[in-house]
């Protein structure tokens, strides 16, 4: 190989050296940004199911009692899970439709409903996904389930 | 023109150009490989994603069956109900599995164990001891369809774990 051919040689390895200075980097990124996307759905996908759990979980206390949300709030932690319960919640605000009704003063309707939205907030912090994922994430689900046809209620709500 | 490049191809000298050749061979089939390996493993995240998805629907389900027929003070048996409702669920979600029930131990369901084959995902419903609540199970293994896993979401070779546990409160009725 000449002066020339040699010459040209390294100045070919030096073009490819700094593309892939540029172009690793880039993936990298990207990847990080991809495995962030579907840890996120895994989450939700956990966070669905912990919610219809401790949505239905409000029927098996008597309508209008004290303990239910107490019922549902621990059926959705158990759920989760110890770790990711820590950094989840659930809730089933009183609404102006009558959904919710069941839990809060045992009147129920027909085809009334329980509603509740679960949450749990997601951080990369501690992970390499947070070189790219630098923010936290809250991931909320909800469900709605018909109150059943049988029910008990508490004693305190005579007219249930 | 060098003694050793007697022969001029497309203006090009014979021996650089089998040169060329030569280092694009070897560096094909050094990426080759690389390749392949992201293709298969982003298959089976797919595949694993739907696999765990199914997972979570189907213990979702089951505790909706088992907060009305778990065990309680008027001592109706809830595993099988729950079983036989979510079965067919798992069958079509978990590729190259077989669904299994399973009896709960010491009054729980057992925790997800590598000693257990890989190829059968096991259900178990029980009643929460001292508790008016059941829990779902849906543990196992499922085959690394694309073989090798590389140990992407594995602890064990040739197997992705499936962990799901639902808790649920069950209606009790007086005696």
């Amino acid at each position: 190989m000449n002066a020339r051919a040699r010459s040209r040689r390294r100045g070919e390895d030096a073009q490819a050296l700094v593309e892939t200075a540029i172009v690793l980097p880039l993936l990298i990124l990207i990847s990080l940004g991809l495995a962030g996307i579907w840890v996120v759905t895994m989450v939700a996908s956990d966070v669905q199911t912990a919610t219809t759990v401790a949505t239905a979980s409000a029927f098996a206390v008597p309508a209008g009692s004290p303990d239910i949300m107490a019922s549902v709030q621990q059926s959705f932690s158990e759920t989760l899970g110890e770790d990711a319960a820590a950094s989840a919640k659930i809730e089933c605000p009183r609404m102006a439709n009558g959904v919710n009704d069941y839990l809060y003063t045992g009147q129920v309707q027909a085809s009334g409903q329980v509603f509740c939205r679960g949450s749990r907030v997601v951080s990369f912090a501690h992970s390499p996904i947070g070189l790219v994922w630098r923010w936290n994430v809250t991931v909320s689900q909800e469900q709605a389930l018909g109150v059943p046809q049988y029910r008990q209620c508490a004693p305190e709500i005579p007219t249930c | 023109m060098p003694v050793s490049d007697p022969i001029a191809v497309d203006g090009q000298p014979a021996v650089r150009t089998r040169s060329r050749l030569g280092q694009a061979t070897v560096e094909f089939s050094l990426a080759l490989p690389l390749v392949l390996v992201a293709i298969l493993s982003l298959l089976q995240l797919g595949f694993y994603t739907i696999e765990s998805g199914t997972a979570k629907n189907a213990a979702a389900v089951g505790s909706l069956v088992a907060a009305g027929s778990a065990p309680n003070q008027v001592g109706t048996a809830g595993i099988a109900t729950v079983y036989d409702a979510i079965r067919g669920r798992l069958a079509s979600g978990l590729f190259g599995a077989r669904i299994e029930r399973q009896s709960p131990v010491n009054g729980s369901c057992p925790r997800l164990s590598s000693s257990w084959p890989i190829g059968v995902v096991y259900v178990c419903s029980s009643p929460v001891s001292g508790q008016p609540a059941a829990e779902v199970s849906i543990r196992g293994w499922v085959p690394a369809l694309v073989p090798p896993t590389f140990g992407l979401f594995a602890t064990r070779a040739g197997g992705l774990s499936i962990d799901v546990r639902t808790y649920v409160r069950t209606l009790v009725f007086a005696a």
